[in-house]
C-alpha cells in the first residue's frame, strides 16, 4: 500500500457564532476527522449541505487554521512549515470550484487568469509563463489562441476547462475538486469527468473529489468517505461502499438517489426530517434522530470508526 | 384512456435581436392527459423553460409578436386569452413551481399571508377562513406544526421547507395542471426524494396532471409517464418513459443516456458528446444535432429532418432513427 500523501489527524474546526442577543454557540463544523489521501488515488467525499465538506476542504487548502488536530503533507506537519514551504504546499495542492462563472475574474483575460498562480508561486520568466499557459490550455482541450479572450466569451463547460487549466498550471500533486461538474449540463459533464480522469492518469495526480451525486462519485472515486454533521460515518473502497453500504445514513443516501431507469424506482420511503442544527447536534450518534435502527445506547457514546472489512470502516453500533 | 387536458400545437416562440427574429422554441407539440405526468428534458438553452412560461403566457411582452401555434387547455386557447381570463387561469387551472424557492417567496411577508393571497384572488372567502385554509394547505405539504409555521417568515425556514411552501401556494386552489420547472435542483439528495414523493402523493390524491421540466433523467425515471426530449428549441423525440430508456430512437437521446454515470453498475468510461449545443443565432438549416451526431450523413446537414412516427406514440425528428 502506498503511503498517504495528505493526511488529516483528528482534525476539528469550531466556529463561535452569535445566537440570540448575548448568547454564543459553538458550531463544530468539522469534528475529529481523520482521513488520508494516497498518491495517485481519487478520494470521494459525499455529504449533504451543512455537513462540513467545505470547511474540511478549506482546512486542507490551508485557508483555515484547525482548532484541533493536524494535517500532514508527505509526513510534514502543515503547522510547522516555514513561509516558503507553505507557499510550496499551496502550489502543490490546487482547488477547482463548482461555479466557473464566479471562480474566474470577468475582467481578466484567460492568459492572466492562468498565469497568476505561476507568477505568484514560481520564478518562471515571461516567455516560459506564456509557453506554460498555451501548454495547459492545450491539455484541457482549448486552443492557444483562447488565451487572449475573456471568460464571458466561453460556454460554461469551456470555463470549467479554464479553471482546471489554472489549477494544472502550477504542476500540482493534489487537486481538490469541489462539486466541479455539478453546475454543468449532462453532455458537458461527461466531457469534464473524462478530461479529469485523463489528466489524473497522465500526470499521476491525486484528487479529493467532493460531490453530492453518488453516481458521479462511483464513476470517479477509488475510495469514498461519507460525512454527516462534521463526522465521517463511513469510508471504504468505492466498490464496497456502493455495493454494500453499511451505515444507515449511507444506505438512506443510496435509497434517496434517483433511479437509473424507470424500472429501478425504489420503494423504500425516503429518510424523514432534515439534518439537525450543527449548533446543538444530538448526543451520542449524530444520526440517531433520523435513523430507522436507533436504540437507547445510540444516545450515550459517540460511535468511533471501526474496521469491519478490509478497507471498509463504519461508525455505528450495529457493527 | 384518460381525458385530454392540454394540447400544445406547433408552439413557436421567437425573439427579435438586431432586426432579426430568432426562434427560441420551434414547432413544439405535445399532449397532456388528466392525471398524467409529462417530462420535458433538455440541457440549458434548449428552450424548456421558455415552453413552460409560454404555457401560462408568462413570456415577456417583447416575444408576443413572434409567438405562434396553440396552447389549448381543454378547448380554450391560452395564447388568445385576455388579461382577465389569464388571471383566472394562473394559479387556478395551471400553477407553477420554480427552481429557487427564495426567488419565489417574498421575504417581507409571512408564508401564511403568501398562501392566503391565492385564496383572495381565486376563492372569495373571508379573511378568517383564509387563514385556516392556509394552515390546511401547509398541512397538505406535510409541514410539521402548521399552526405555528403559518406565521413564520421565509428566512425562518430551511430550503426544503421553503420549497414545500412554494408547493402549498401552487396547490392552494387545486389546479388541474402543475408545471414544475426543476423543482428539486436546489435541494439535497434526501430532501429531493422527500419532495418528489410528496408531489407524487398529492398528484394521486388530486388527480392533477403535471409537467416536469428537468435536465435529470433520474427525475424523469422516477416521476414521468411520457417524455419529450428538447434540443436547440425543438422536440427531437417523444415517447413513453420506458421506450425512451429502453429504445431511444434519436441519436441525441441515446448519447445523453450514455453520458450519465450509473449508480448500480460500475462504468469504466463514459461516452461523452463532443462539442456543445448550437447557440440560438447559430442553428443550422438541416438537423440541429447533425454536427455532434455520430451517424450524421450529408442529407442531415442540408435538409430539415421529418418527424417520423415509430408506433405507440413514439416519434423522432431524425432522418435515420435508431432501430
Amino acid at each position: 500500500m502506498t503511503a498517504p500523501l495528505l493526511e488529516a489527524k483528528e482534525l476539528s474546526q469550531h466556529f463561535s457564532v452569535k445566537r440570540g442577543f448575548l448568547e454564543r454557540g459553538i458550531v463544530r463544523a468539522v469534528d475529529g476527522i481523520s482521513l488520508e489521501l494516497r498518491a495517485g488515488e481519487t478520494l470521494g467525499l459525499v455529504g449533504e449541505s451543512g455537513c462540513g465538506k467545505t470547511t474540511l476542504m478549506r482546512l486542507l487548502l490551508n485557508l483555515l487554521i484547525p482548532s484541533e488536530g493536524r494535517i500532514q503533507f508527505k509526513d510534514r506537519d502543515l503547522q510547522s512549515l516555514s513561509e516558503p514551504e507553505r507557499r510550496e504546499y499551496r502550489r502543490a495542492v490546487q482547488p477547482v470550484f463548482q461555479n466557473p462563472f464566479s471562480s474566474l475574474d470577468p475582467r481578466m483575460r484567460v492568459e492572466r487568469i492562468i498565469s497568476e498562480p505561476l507568477r505568484v508561486n514560481t520564478s518562471l520568466g515571461k516567455i516560459a509563463v506564456a509557453e506554460r499557459v498555451s501548454e495547459v490550455l492545450h491539455m484541457v482541450g482549448l486552443h492557444a489562441g483562447d488565451a487572449e479572450k475573456y471568460p464571458h466569451e466561453f460556454s460554461g463547460g469551456q470555463r470549467q476547462r479554464i479553471a482546471i487549466a489554472r489549477a494544472l498550471a502550477s504542476e500540482p500533486q493534489i487537486m481538490i475538486l469541489d462539486e466541479a461538474v455539478s453546475s454543468q449540463d449532462i453532455s458537458i459533464r461527461a466531457q469534464i469527468l473524462n478530461l479529469l480522469k485523463d489528466l489524473k492518469a497522465r500526470f499521476s495526480l491525486s484528487y479529493l473529489f467532493v460531490a453530492h451525486d453518488l453516481a458521479t462519485m462511483r464513476y470517479m472515486s477509488d475510495r469514498i468517505a461519507v460525512m454527516y454533521l462534521g463526522k465521517i460515518v463511513e469510508t471504504g473502497t468505492s466498490e464496497a461502499v456502493c455495493t454494500r453500504p453499511l451505515h444507515p445514513y449511507t444506505q438512506a443516501l443510496f435509497d434517496a438517489c434517483l433511479p437509473d431507469d424507470p424500472d429501478a424506482v425504489a420503494k423504500v420511503p425516503p429518510l424523514s426530517g432534515e439534518v439537525p442544527s450543527p449548533l446543538d447536534p444530538p448526543s451520542g450518534c449524530r444520526f440517531r434522530t433520523r435513523c430507522p435502527h436507533a436504540r437507547a445506547e445510540c444516545a450515550i457514546g459517540e460511535p468511533a470508526l471501526k474496521k469491519v472489512a478490509h478497507g471498509h470502516q463504519v461508525a455505528c453500533v450495529l457493527y | 384512456m384518460s381525458t385530454l387536458l392540454l394540447q400544445v400545437k406547433s408552439l413557436t416562440v421567437g425573439i427579435k435581436r438586431h432586426e432579426q427574429v430568432f426562434n427560441l422554441v420551434h414547432d413544439v407539440s405535445f399532449d397532456v392527459h388528466a392525471g398524467q405526468t409529462l417530462g420535458i428534458v433538455g440541457e440549458s438553452g434548449s428552450g424548456k423553460s421558455t415552453v413552460a412560461l409560454a404555457l401560462m403566457r408568462l413570456t415577456p411582452r417583447s416575444m408576443r409578436p413572434f409567438t405562434s401555434g396553440q396552447v389549448l387547455l381543454e378547448d380554450r386557447d391560452v395564447l388568445r386569452m385576455n388579461d382577465v381570463q389569464l388571471r383566472q387561469l394562473r394559479g387556478r387551472d395551471i400553477s407553477m413551481i420554480l427552481q429557487d424557492p427564495m426567488a419565489s417567496l417574498n421575504p417581507a411577508f409571512t408564508v401564511g399571508k403568501q398562501i392566503e393571497e391565492a385564496f383572495a384572488v381565486h376563492a372569495r372567502c373571508k379573511p378568517k377562513e383564509r387563514r385556516s385554509r392556509a394552515i390546511e394547505a401547509l398541512r397538505r405539504v406535510r409541514i410539521p406544526a402548521p399552526e405555528q409555521r403559518v406565521d413564520d417568515y421565509p428566512h425562518q425556514m430551511s430550503g426544503g421547507m421553503k420549497q414545500r411552501v412554494v408547493g402549498a401556494i401552487a396547490l392552494a386552489c387545486e389546479p388541474r395542471l402543475l408545471i414544475a420547472d426543476e423543482p428539486t435542483t436546489s435541494l439535497d439528495v434526501t430532501l429531493q426524494a422527500q419532495y418528489l414523493d410528496l408531489l407524487k402523493d398529492l398528484q394521486r390524491d388530486a388527480g392533477m396532471a403535471m409537467i416536469f421540466i428537468t435536465h435529470d433523467f433520474g427525475v424523469v425515471a422516477k416521476m414521468c409517464d411520457r417524455v419529450c426530449v428538447l434540443y436547440a428549441g425543438q422536440i427531437v423525440e417523444s415517447a413513453a418513459v420506458r421506450d425512451i430508456f429502453r429504445a431511444p430512437a434519436h441519436w441525441y437521446t441515446k448519447a445523453l443516456l450514455d453520458s450519465i454515470p450509473r449508480l448500480h453498475t460500475k462504468t469504466e468510461r463514459l461516452i461523452s458528446i463532443a462539442g456543445s449545443p448550437p447557440k440560438v443565432d447559430e442553428r443550422p438549416n438541416g438537423c440541429r444535432f447533425a454536427s455532434r451526431c455520430p451517424q450524421a450523413q450529408a442529407k442531415c446537414h442540408d435538409n430539415t429532418p421529418p418527424v417520423q412516427s415509430l408506433g405507440d406514440g413514439h416519434v423522432a425528428r431524425c432522418w435515420y432513427p435508431r432501430k
